[in-house]
Parts: structure tokens; sequence; C-alpha cells
């Protein structure tokens, strides 16, 4: 769960030949200089990115606007979730739901909004010949959303139907609750939409949403595809206007609570018979310096599938589980560390010691030279990865420009991965890792277990059914 | 539809416009189609986007060549083949085949006993110590992880393997300079597996089951819906395979299933991406070319017999209600294949399909449903399915009843002209999109000829769209709909739970 966000710009790629296996001729320099698109700011305040494609005639584009989940009033958790599900599918004021529908499917082109944690997020694809009407849905859409009575209600009930189901699975259990009992109940951070927070909203909530945080201001938009960049920008001039929208305010994150916690274990009981398990501790936010060093750092422990200290220990050596990792979310003000296994009841408590152990580890001794290279050059190696679609390169320069990353983020990438030192990895593992205070969060089946979880500290127990 | 893929690791397509309306079907790709004297078949398509390359290699053989008490054998040589060769991995190879044997030896003798109707507790118990103990004897010789490294280090990507009923996929993307990379690791993986660690990998692979299978409401209902659908052919059996086959899985049978399905000749490999398919070849030629032709065993598995009475079960769980539905169909290479996609889309494509608008929205009775043309795979005679979650407070049986009349007026009305044109529509653009992706086109290609015989298989299918009419539509759906061929899986809570739900 890496929170590298897709990476652009003038890049120019020159792998050395590396350190080959046995038997292989040096590999030839790989040279790349992905294109970069083009910036412009309209007067109306919005941001657009763009990227000709001529291969095959479609255009896709994505969008960020801001506002987000954190920002729910808290009576009515689940609000901006409602007006995401809803901008698109309750039509808009030229386009009833049901003639939009009809309009775009039949087009096959689409037009979504979707809700994030800290952006709104919006998007388009069509053929290139469609641009036009396409276009004019999705701009009414953005500024002028109907919220139509009976589709909100069909998405506010596939929403109440989600948190029924949302004790389904058991991951999903583990990962929703143990980030709530992290953050608390009360927090941005932590908290979850419940039946009453999701009824209460109204379609006046809806409208009053959106007027607060959608105009040509608060939305940046990424194009890729079949298209002329200048036509392109009149047309959006077009069907956004040019008159300048109020300023996006700087959105104030909501505060994380304090850390480090209290070591704190949690079993929820459910008869099945492979136990989810989940570690959690605060992290760091975004724009951290340790950046760096902790993704190299992560990316030995458990960030790195098939060869990572978990995988290797845990999955391959011990045969404990399928699957064994670490990861970590970086947000504006706060962050999250994560460590999760999957195994039988019989052996919950062996797994999450050998987490433990790993995390100890990685603590207490510098990781070793051959580590820290096949680290290094796998995020190196595969940095090309982020740039193999023309709507992929123009996408991430707009996501990197709103999170507030530096311009020379991507140019610097590599230098900065490769700078990292083994004890740039232990100093961020001493730093950042306090498994004495992670807490653990199992579900499963507590009759079957070797030990009970005791050990770990005192466990909080809890039904799936209604308890949770 | 969601097709519950066993994968090794977690997880983790150009042409001319087109104007819908009068739909037009996207030229082939120039695929480069070639196929090594030894039979090995290799399909490349350049694509100079960027400097990456896709390789996806399918077997054509899966789940359904298990054998009856060894299910899951398919899947678990998928795991085991990526613990290395003769040389990597290994210290030194020879003195590791001694060790691995005493594994090997104290590992069957475990199964046998294990086997019997009253396993002695305490030989089984020491023969555990004693595997143990072997596998750690034979872990002096090991360097762990290292063919996963190889890739890994350069940069590779997309690293996986799955296990379908009717193939086997192996894939990896590499930047393109690394294609050598990919050759020689490849061509020496495929003739020397060397399978160590066999009953460790053998219980990653029971904790994979029990995640997907037993702790998954949807691969509950999955596996119990296969196992009543079919009766006589393999896709009885979730390719996963039953708990105690796994369980009665050695080291020997896993090599014998190498021996008996990997040769070259039974492979498909796809190349995607920033090569030169001249040079590729060569490449195949002086690194794959000498690996020997196998025979490969004929196709000789049950054949399902027809289907008379629809078949009912119910799988108890701790979730919330769902249900499956699925209608035994003729063979993928039937003429009426076009009008069953045409009947997918109808249902269930976009807000304007039948089911979300008349099920989801209209009588608010389900808060998903979704189709699919050919459950378990395409290769035997499979199901048309449906799978939808109720949505409160109403039942599995009046969802049912919603869905029968949908069908019911689809097979007296047929689809409309507007229907089936952005069923069209949307397919071309779908190809068009499927264009832009490495990865999805290898996948394609290779699957494609794999399972079905033929890479070409999704433009043809598509071009096969635009003929089909109204009359074929209602003709299909009346002898693909017929009840007696129907099974239907529900999944419903425990009943104590049922009653004593306090969600909101």
């Amino acid at each position: 769960v890496k929170s590298f966000i897709a990476l652009a710009l003038a890049l120019a790629f020159v792998a050395p030949a590396s350190a080959n296996p046995p038997k292989l001729a040096p590999f030839p320099p790989l040279e790349f200089h992905p294109p970069k698109g083009v910036r412009v700011a309209l007067a109306n305040g919005m941001l657009l990115y763009l990227l000709e494609d001529h291969s095959v005639p479609l255009i896709r584009a994505s969008a960020l606007i801001r506002t987000g989940g954190v920002y729910d009033p808290e009576g009515k958790i689940g609000l901006a979730d409602l007006a995401g599900r809803t901008m698109r599918s309750g039509g808009s004021q030229k386009y009833p739901a049901d003639k939009m529908n009809e309009l775009l499917e039949h087009l096959a082109a689409s037009v979504e909004t979707g809700m994030g944690l800290e952006s709104g997020s919006a998007g388009f694809s069509c053929l290139s010949k469609d641009l036009d009407q396409t276009l004019d849905v999705f701009a009414d859409v953005l500024l002028h959303p109907a919220f139509e009575k009976e589709k909100v209600e069909v998405e506010r009930n596939k929403f109440l139907e989600a948190l029924r189901r949302r004790d389904d699975d058991p991951r999903e259990i583990a990962r929703r609750e143990s980030r709530r009992m992290l953050f608390g109940a009360g927090s941005p951070w932590g908290w979850r939409a419940e039946a009453s927070t999701v009824k209460a909203v109204t379609i006046e909530d809806l409208k009053a949403f959106h007027a607060k945080y959608y105009r040509p201001s608060t939305i940046s938009v990424a194009v890729a595809g079949d298209f002329d960049a200048d036509t392109l920008i009149a047309k959006f001039k077009k069907a956004f206007g040019e008159s300048p929208s109020a300023e996006a305010k700087k959105l104030e994150a909501p505060p994380a609570p304090p850390g480090p916690a209290a070591r704190k274990v949690y079993l929820v009981d459910k008869p099945i018979t492979q136990a989810a398990v989940r570690m959690v501790q605060f992290g760091f936010p975004r724009h951290d310096p340790d950046h760096f060093a902790y993704e190299v750092m992560n990316d030995i422990l458990g960030g790195n599938p098939f060869i990572s200290r978990l995988f290797s220990e845990v999955r391959s050596r011990q045969g404990l589980a399928y699957y064994a990792g670490s990861g970590f979310s970086e947000w504006t003000d706060t962050g999250m560390i994560m460590a999760a296994a999957g195994t039988k009841n019989e052996t919950v408590v062996t797994t999450v010691s050998a987490i433990e152990k790993q995390i100890e580890r990685m603590k207490n001794a510098p990781v070793t030279p051959e580590e820290l290279k096949v680290a290094e050059d796998s995020i190196a190696n595969s940095f090309v990865f982020n740039f193999t679609t023309p709507s992929q390169i123009i996408s991430q320069r707009m996501s990197l420009d709103y999170y507030g990353y530096p311009a020379d983020w991507l140019e610097t990438y590599i230098s900065k991965i490769r700078a990292v030192t083994a004890a740039d990895v232990q100093r961020v593992a001493q730093r950042r890792l306090t498994p004495d205070s992670m807490l653990i969060y199992v579900v499963g089946d507590p009759k079957a277990f070797e030990k009970p979880l005791d050990e770990f500290g005192t466990v909080t127990k809890l039904k799936a059914e209604g308890a949770l | 539809m969601k097709i519950l893929l066993l994968l090794i690791g977690l997880a983790c397509a150009q042409g001319t416009p087109t104007s819908p309306g009068a739909s037009s079907v996207p030229p082939l790709p120039p695929v480069v189609d070639v196929t090594l004297k030894n039979g090995m078949r290799f399909l490349i398509l350049e694509r100079h986007v960027s400097p990456t390359v896709a390789f996806h290699t399918a077997y054509q053989v899966g789940a359904v060549y298990d054998v009856p008490g060894k299910t899951g054998l398919a899947h678990l040589f998928e795991h085991m083949i990526f613990k290395g060769t003769k040389t990597i991995n290994t210290k030194d190879y020879k003195s590791e085949a001694k060790a691995m044997d005493r594994v090997e030896q104290v590992g069957k003798e475990l199964i046998l006993e294990q086997a019997k109707r009253q396993p002695d507790p305490e030989r089984v118990k020491k023969l555990r110590e004693e595997l143990e103990a072997a596998q750690k004897d034979a872990d002096q010789y090991i360097v762990p992880d290292e063919y996963e490294r190889l890739y890994t280090q350069q940069g590779g990507t997309h690293f996986n393997a799955f296990t379908a009923e009717d193939e086997t996929a192996y894939i990896v993307s590499l930047p393109s300079n690394k294609v050598d990379l990919w050759m020689t690791v490849e061509a020496d993986r495929f003739r020397n597996p060397v399978l160590r660690e066999f009953y460790r990998e053998r219980n990653v692979v029971m904790e994979e089951r029990r995640m997907n299978y037993e702790s998954a409401p949807e691969g509950a209902m999955w596996s119990a819906f296969l196992a009543s659908a079919f009766v006589a052919h393999p896709y009885h059996n979730e390719g996963i395979g039953w708990m105690s086959d796994i369980a009665h899985i050695s080291r020997t049978d896993t090599e014998e299933f190498f021996k008996k399905y990997y040769g070259p000749n039974n492979a498909v490999v796809s190349i995607v991406g920033d090569v030169d398919a001249k040079k590729i070849i060569e490449q195949a030629r002086a690194k794959f070319e000498d690996i020997p032709t196998r025979p490969v065993p004929p196709d000789l598995l049950s054949v399902e017999p027809e289907q008379k009475g629809e078949r009912r079960t119910t799988v108890r769980f701790e979730a919330q209600p769902r249900l499956l539905i699925g209608w035994k169909k003729k063979d993928y290479h039937d003429k009426d294949q076009a009008a069953i996609e045409m009947i997918d889309g109808i249902l269930s494509m976009g807000r304007t399909s039948r089911f979300y608008k008349n099920l989801v929205e209209g009588k608010k009775l389900a808060a998903s449903i979704e189709t699919s043309t050919d459950e378990p795979g395409r290769k035997f005679p499979g199901v048309f399915i449906v799978e939808a979650a109720p949505r409160h407070p109403a039942t599995p049986q009046q969802l049912e009843a919603a869905i029968y009349e949908e069908i019911d007026r689809l097979k007296k009305e047929g689809p409309t002209e507007w229907e089936m044109e952005k069923v069209r529509n949307n397919e071309v653009v779908g190809l068009l999109h499927a264009l832009d992706s490495n990865e999805g086109l290898a996948g394609r290609l290779a699957d494609d000829q794999a399972v079905v015989g033929d890479w070409r298989d999704s433009w043809e299918l598509v071009a096969k769209l635009e003929k089909v009419t109204p009359d074929d539509v209602k003709r299909v759906a009346s002898e693909l709909f017929e009840p007696d061929h129907r099974t239907v899986a529900y999944l419903l809570a425990p009943e104590r739970s049922a009653k004593a739900e306090v969600k909101p």
C-alpha cells in the first residue's frame, strides 16, 4: 500500500549498466524522455494539464477538486462521499440523469465523479469525435449538478446497503476498524459513515456542499489523447466560462490525535478459518523529509512483493500466510503505518510475533548492503513504469501539483532514493516504527488460536454482528 | 463479474477512427505470430509508447486437468515454479538434491499416514518434526528468493502468475533493455524447475484457500455453485482444490504434472511493447527452440451430461445475502456466441441496462447485479451467470423472481435497436481502450490463443456482433434461459444470526 503517487516532467532516464545476474551481458542503457505535456492556468482559475497523443481516436480526462471526505461535518459523515456518488448520477441542469445516461452510453463515452479523503475526483472518456458533446456534459455535471431526488435515493440506498455489508469480509473489517481505533471514532482520519449520518444528509446539504467546494478555481483537469491543445483550451474556456471564480481556499486538514498511543489489542470473533491480522500506528505527513529513506525501508520490510522481509519470512520461509506485507499512507497533517497478514487461526500468535520480530529487527540492526542495493535498484529501475501511457503521465503531473510537490520532484526522485544509506534506513526505522505501541487488530475465531492474544496486551473483544 | 483468480502473489491494448452509430471494428493489430520448431508459439506486438515490455506466457493447462483426489495440483505447480532452477535459488544443487530427497521421503510418508482412516497422532507428530528437520537441513543450500529478486531488482513490475480452469499464465513486465533477462531466466525456469521448499509453499496455498474460499462470502458461494452446477465435468471443482486434496499432493506428483503438461508445444507467449520483433524471434529461437517437444495428453475429460432440472444450493455464512444463477450454455465456438455477448450487454452494461434500470433503480430490489457469459472458463461449455446482492429489505427470493421477469421479457419482446447499437458501440470503443496497455494486450492475445485457439478472437467477436439481429437475441435468450438448465446458489446468514441481526 505504498502511497507513491503516480509520479513526470522533463525526465531523462539513463539507467547505467547495473550488476547482472550470472551469465548475462550488461544491459544496454535505457534512455527515455517522457513527454511532459503543458500546464495552463485559465482566467477562471481552472488548471489544465494537456498531453496530445494521436495513436488512438480517444480522449481521456481526470480531474481533482479541492474538497474531500475529511471535511465532513460531524453529524453528516458521508456527505462528501454521497455528493461524489450523486453529482454525476443525479443528472445536471441541462442533462436530466436518464437522458445523460442514454446519451453517454450510446456514444460509449463516460463521465464520472467520486470522492477521496482529501480530494474530489471526476473524469471523462470519449471518442475524439464526441469531445464537444462529452465536455459539455462534464462541465454541466461539475458546475450545475441537479441532485435529482430519485437518483439521490438510489445512491443513498446503495450506500446504506454497503454499510450493512461492511462486516462481510474479515480483511475489510480489519482495514477499516484498525484505523478507526487508532485515530479514534471521532476523528475524520478514523471515522466512518453510519446509517444515521448518511440518512441525515439532505438534498439541500448536497447542493450546499457543491456550492461551497466546486467552481473553476478549485478544479484541475488532466487530459490526454487525440486533440489539438489550443483548440481544447478554447473549448474548456467556453464550457467552464472565462470569468474569474473565487480563489480556492487552502483547506485546513483536521488535526490528527496526538501519538504514539499505548498498545491496544482488538479481537473480533468471527467464525472463519483464516484470521485477518492488521497492525497499525501513526505515520508521518506527506512532504516529510523522511519520505525517501522510509520508502526504501518499507520496501525492505514489507513493501516489495515476493522479496521483502515480511513476505520472505512469514510467507515463503514459514508458510504462515498467503499475504504478508507492510505499507504507509501520507496525508496532509498525518499519516499511518501498517503491516498485515492472513493466517489460519492456529497460527495467529505466531504470525503477530513474526511480524513484530521483523519490525524490531529493522530498528535494531542496519540492513545489509545487498538489501539496500536491491531495494534502491528496484525502485529506480521500475520508475519508468510511471510513464507508460499519456493519461498516466499527465494525470500524475496534475496530482503532484495538487498535493504541493516541488516541480523537480520527478527529476530528482531517483537520485534521492539512491542517496539513502543503510544508516538512514535504520534512523527512520528507529524514529518512526513503534512496535511497542502498535495497535493490533485481529478478526478470527479465538477458540482455535494456539494461544490467547493476551500476551500482546489487554484484549478488547468485539462481535462482528452489530457491535463494531 | 469477478472471477476469483488464483494468483501467486497479491494483486495486485491501436486502430483507426470509428464512428458509433455505424460502429466499425478496429483493424487487427500487426501481431507477429511465430511458432518455433518445437511448437512453442510467440505472439509479438511492437508498441513504442514507452521503453517497457510486457511478457505473458500461457500454458494450455489449467485446473480442469487436476485428477480426482489431487485437485489443486495445477495451481500448486504454478506456485512451485517460482522456487528456482538447478542454478537459481541454490548454492549447490547436487547436495541440495540429496537433502530434498529426504524431505520428499518424509513428506510422502506423512501424506500416507494422514490419509489413513485412523492416523496415529504420535506418528504424525514425529513425521512432522522430521519433515521440519529435513527441510531445515535442505535450507543450507538455498539462496532464498533469488528468482524473484532477479526481476524485482531489474525493475520488474506486474510480476505474477495465475491458474484458471483452462490455462495457467506467468506474467512480468520489464524495462525494454532487459529482454535478455526474461529470455535467459524463463528458458531455464521452464526447462529445469526445482520445486524446493515444497511443503512450505503447500501451506501458503492452503492459506490462499482459507482466504478466498473459506473466509470470503463470494468465494464460498462460488465453490458451492460450481459443485452443484457441474456433476461430471471438472468445472465441478474450484481451481484451488479441496483442502484435503491439497494435503495429499506430494512434490513428486507436482513434478509429474510438469513433465506431462509443460512441453514447449503447449505454451503461447505474448510479448508486447518496445521491442524489435525480428530480434525477439532470433532470441526466442536461441533460447527456447531446443527444449524438446513433448506429446500433449489428449483431453480425456468427462463430458457434462445435459442438466434435466433446476438445482438449488445454499451456503450459510456470516454475511449479508447474495445469489448466483447460472444457465448451462453451448460451446464458446457455437454460432450463437455473439448473440449471448449481446444479451450480456443488454442485461447489465451500464446504467441504461435492463438490470440496472429496473432492478437497482425501478423496483429497488438489488444493490448490485452483474452478468458474465462464460464461467468458469471458455474452453469447455460453461454457464452464463447472474450474480446479485439484494438490497435490504428485499429478499433473495424477491430478487430472483424479478431477474426471471426481466429475462422472460427479453425472451418475449426481444431487444430494441437502440440497446443493440449501444452494446456494439461500447464493444468497439472497449477494444480501442484495450490498446492502451502492454499488459492488457499481452494478456488478451495469449489467453485467447491458449483458451479459445485464436488471438484474433476479441476483434472477430466484435465483428460478429454487427451481424446479430433482434430475432437472434430473442431466439438465443429462449434457448439459453431454460429453467431446467439453471443452478441457483444462495448465500445466507446462519439462521441464529439472521434473527439476531441488529444492523441498521
